[in-house]
């Protein structure tokens, strides 16, 4: 799902939920009907709207004899994905003060895990080091590392 | 400066001064204790940001009121005795000598001591004050400002977290029959360790979440993600979650989120708590992995690292501080690889830290304010009475080091307003102590003198002793009506000695004139000012409360008649034994008397009042059959006494005076002063003279004897104790006669008449004398002595006679 899903406006739902109330493809002519019901919108602004959502990558635009709209996102889907980046905004903003988690809240990419997992190594350090002193001096470069690392930062 | 504001930037101060004091030495610690003890040592710098607790001499009470005394000092007027008073701060039993100085009372000489304490006030008249009008002002906005930000922080957080929890609780589900299973096991291991915490932690799953956390300080609550973890896995997390809830640590991060709101215009705050939640991490882990095989610690770092793997985390929000999250990370793994037992000197030295930091932070302590730079108030309190305060005369004082002596007049002398004036009933206790409210912080003190004057005499009567029972001093009110200055000397352990005085009236009543005098009416007719009149005058006896009035307005006399009836319906009856009332009741009768007098005063036609009272309630009915005890006071009695009454209405002072027992005056002398003072003949006036010659002369001899044969006998002046030193007739001055003036019309002679002393026009004669006096020149220093050097003109010296046929006598002298 795009990141910018999580970016839809109040205004921008209103048309989604006609979309997703359809449940299939309408042209422009048909949303301003069901919207006129609760909004006094302009033709000119629905446009805009599904312009808009059509950048966002969550609605698709087919011309036939006029553009038809069709949801690429489920209500299900995009309901999901908000309670999602609410919780973390609330998570992120002040909540994390007042609970003890396990680790941060943010994701590694997939280099800085290798690199993890990689320095990790709890036995190598002791067991080898009663066999090959190589071993140990690889290992402590890590830690050495590991610890130059916080110094700059 | 503001206290709380001083209290904050204290306390701010001082867990900055700890933290930046860790910081530099936490690379030297960083490996080499425990996580536990660094995450201890980061708690004690947090209590140091949360609690006000401090010693008096610690750090930050030095810094934020040490400079307090300086200023103190420079805005501190010492005032001089006044002439003729004698040093009242070391011979405070001489004061009865030179007492007699004061005693003419047209002469007001109140001087108090503590000129800065009107600045304090907020009396800004000098332009130095300024620069304290601005300052003051600028913290009362510094604290409204620190007020928002404080609470826009809390409520920032709470309501964030408030909102977290909600919408986390909407999706929340349970965990799984094997997670429990698990979760289970695990917290019965811990529970075999003897600490029986943790039993009420529950577990649930939650999409949303990306990382297992513990929530909640009274119901916790330990949420995974949705993830398929394995047991190990699983293990991993559950036992990393129950080690922080076995840590309270959800209490640190409260108090930490406090601490940080509280001081959120210290920037360092925020590293601080960056510090102690690492902190926090890093002593959960170490807790966890204590007891691990190399395997199992090989898997826990592991499960950490595949935890940071799984998330799944919205792209776009937040991403700038992941580095942070990797050095965090790594920090923590690297703490697990090289994980070991400690050596024992290492246990050792960790204890001796956290010991040199704990005492740091008490030594650094936070502006809590000490004891004052002045002395202390004492107050004066009594059953049904107002607590009244005493004013503070002379002191010496010690403060943080600084010792501060202030002079002033001897108490008797001073102006004693409402709020220094107890009414009580004669041998009433007093109790008196430094605390006026059960707040207050009290003071013990000892008694070095309590001294009882009326009409500027030092008097004796007898009362029970006056007992000190655990900071409260009781004693018992004189036993005759009449008002009082008591002053008394008490010492404060390591502080130091203060003269305080109080005026206690006994069995008087308190007029607010100037509020009653608002009714004054022509005619008894006006009911509503005279009831106001009436509702205004004080009770004679507080076991009486008046009810009813009535009135005669048809025919005259006209009369007013004012009913007393028991106040309570109590068992106690005071009057049992001596009812009804006679007028030998003198406490009754002097105060029904002032009370007519006033009514008097206020209704102009009015001829009679009289006074009824019954020893019982009334019951909500006026039966004036009931009132089997009454007094009549007439106009024409007062009249004959004061003169036109309602001329004397108009001059509320002397009324006033005459209501206090001040001022005795006859009839019309003092409202027409017209009738001259008999002349005396050119003998009498020659022997007085003689006498006062005799004392100048006697005075430069040193000739105790003879200086005390001039003077009027009193119990007090002997020449025993003349020779024992409680008595001083003079000092080391010199004091040379210049010159003698006599006017028989002089109006000090006119209104010197002491309360306790009845003399009559024709027995009174004063002079005015001017004398000179000098000091000695000793070891070529001048020696000093209550007196000024140079020239006192126009002192009065008053002379009395028992009667015609005896002596004159030196009664009183001074300005």
């Amino acid at each position: 799902m795009s990141k910018l899903v999580s970016k839809i406006t109040d205004s921008e739902l209103k048309v989604m939920h006609v979309l997703w109330e359809a449940g299939c493809e309408l042209p422009i002519a048909d949303i301003r009907k069901t919207l006129e019901q609760t909004s006094k919108w302009e033709a000119s602004t629905i446009k805009t709207l599904l312009r808009r959502l059509c950048q966002k990558g969550v609605v698709s635009a087919t011309k036939k004899e006029v553009f038809y709209y069709k949801p690429l996102v489920s209500e299900e889907e995009y309901n999901e994905y908000a309670t999602q980046s609410l919780i973390d905004r609330l998570y992120a903003g002040s909540a994390k003060n007042l609970v003890a988690s396990l680790l941060g809240s943010k994701k590694l990419d997939k280099s800085d895990i290798e690199e993890l997992r990689t320095m990790f190594k709890v036995g190598d350090r002791e067991v080898a080091g009663r066999k090959s002193g190589n071993r140990v001096v690889e290992a402590k470069k890590f830690i050495e590392a590991g610890e130059a690392g916080d110094r700059n930062e | 400066m503001n206290e709380i504001i001083k209290l904050i930037l204290s306390l701010s101060l001082s867990g900055s001064i700890l933290a930046v004091l860790i910081f530099a030495v936490k690379p030297v610690i960083k490996h080499r204790l425990t996580k536990s003890i660094q995450y201890y040592i980061w708690i004690v710098v947090l209590l140091r940001f949360l609690l006000p607790f401090s010693f008096e001499g610690s750090i930050m009470n030095k810094i934020f009121y040490g400079d307090q005394s300086s200023w103190t000092m420079s805005n501190q007027t010492i005032v001089q005795p006044m002439n003729g008073t004698s040093d009242n701060k070391n011979n405070t039993d001489n004061s009865s000598d030179f007492s007699d100085s004061h005693a003419l009372s047209t002469l007001p000489s109140s001087v108090l001591p503590n000129t800065h304490e009107r600045t304090a006030n907020g009396v800004y008249n000098n332009d130095v004050d300024h620069g304290k009008y601005f300052k003051d002002l600028f913290f009362r906005y510094a604290l409204y400002l620190w007020l928002i930000g404080a609470i826009l922080a809390i409520t920032n957080n709470l309501a964030g977290y408030a909102r977290f929890l909600r919408h986390l609780k909407q999706t929340n589900k349970p965990a799984t029959e094997e997670q429990n299973i698990i979760f289970n096991v695990l917290l019965r291991d811990k529970n075999n360790t003897g600490i029986n915490i943790g039993n009420n932690v529950r577990l649930v799953c939650n999409r949303f979440v990306t990382t297992p956390m513990l929530v909640g300080i009274l119901k916790p609550c330990i949420i995974i993600p949705d993830i398929d973890f394995d047991d190990k896995q699983l293990e991993n997390i559950l036992l990393h979650e129950i080690t922080h809830s076995r840590h309270f640590d959800i209490v640190i991060k409260w108090l930490t989120m406090i601490a940080a709101s509280i001081h959120w215009f210290n920037p360092l705050i925020y590293l601080i708590k960056k510090e102690i939640n690492h902190a926090c991490e890093l002593a959960c882990d170490e807790t966890v992995i204590k007891n691990l095989s190399l395997t199992e610690k090989q898997a826990y770092g592991d499960t950490l690292i595949s935890v940071v793997a799984e998330h799944k985390y919205p792209v776009g929000v937040l991403q700038a501080t992941m580095c942070e999250e990797k050095k965090s990370l790594k920090e923590r793994l690297i703490a697990i690889m090289n994980h070991n037992k400690k050596s024992k000197y290492m246990v050792i030295f960790a204890v001796i830290l956290l010991g040199i930091v704990t005492l740091s932070a008490l030594y650094l302590g936070a502006g809590i304010g000490t004891g004052k730079d002045t002395p202390y108030n004492i107050y004066i309190s009594a059953e049904n009475s107002e607590t009244k305060a005493a004013q503070i005369g002379t002191y010496s004082w010690s403060y943080r080091g600084t010792h501060i002596e202030a002079d002033s007049d001897h108490p008797m002398n001073f102006e004693y307003r409402p709020d220094n004036i107890i009414a009580v009933e004669p041998e009433q206790q007093l109790i008196i102590s430094t605390q006026k409210i059960k707040s207050d912080r009290k003071y013990n003190f000892s008694i070095e003198q309590i001294s009882v004057y009326k009409d500027k005499q030092m008097i004796q009567f007898e009362s029970v002793e006056p007992s000190l029972i655990n900071g409260n001093l009781y004693i018992q009110a004189p036993p005759d009506v009449g008002e009082y200055i008591y002053t008394m000397i008490l010492n404060f352990k390591d502080k130091g000695s203060v003269n305080y005085g109080f005026v206690v009236r006994a069995g008087m009543l308190t007029y607010d004139l100037d509020g009653i005098a608002k009714y004054k009416t022509p005619y008894i007719g006006d009911a509503s000012k005279v009831g106001s009149i009436v509702s205004h005058l004080p009770v004679p006896d507080s076991y009486f409360k008046q009810q009813y009035i009535s009135m005669e307005t048809s025919k005259k006399p006209y009369g007013l008649t004012i009913y007393y009836e028991a106040a309570s319906n109590s068992e106690y009856n005071k009057y049992k034994d001596v009812w009804p009332i006679t007028a030998s009741n003198s406490v009754i009768t002097t105060n029904l008397r002032a009370n007519a007098l006033v009514t008097f005063c206020l209704i102009d036609n009015l001829d009679e009042v009289a006074f009824a009272f019954r020893n019982s309630q009334s019951g909500g009915k006026l039966d004036k059959s009931k009132y089997d005890s009454s007094f009549v006071y007439t106009r024409a009695g007062f009249e004959e006494e004061y003169g036109d009454l309602s001329a004397l209405a108009e001059n509320l002072d002397l009324l006033k005076e005459i209501l206090t027992e001040k001022k005795t005056v006859l009839k019309g002398k003092e409202l027409a002063n017209d009738l001259p003072m008999p002349e005396f003949s050119d003998e009498e006036v020659a022997a007085a003279l003689t006498v006062v010659e005799e004392y100048f002369r006697a005075i430069a001899a040193k000739d105790d004897e003879t200086i005390l044969a001039t003077m009027y006998p009193r119990e007090h002046y002997t020449i025993e104790r003349v020779k024992s030193g409680n008595v001083q007739l003079y000092g080391a001055e010199i004091r040379t006669l210049l010159t003698i003036d006599y006017d028989s019309q002089d109006n000090i002679r006119r209104i010197y008449r002491p309360g306790n002393h009845q003399i009559s026009e024709e027995n009174i004669i004063v002079f005015r004398v001017s004398f000179k006096i000098q000091y000695p020149l000793k070891d070529g220093i001048k020696v000093e002595g209550p007196w000024h050097e140079g020239i006192y003109d126009d002192w009065n010296i008053i002379l009395i006679r028992d009667n015609q046929d005896s002596p004159w006598l030196i009664y009183d002298q001074g300005y």
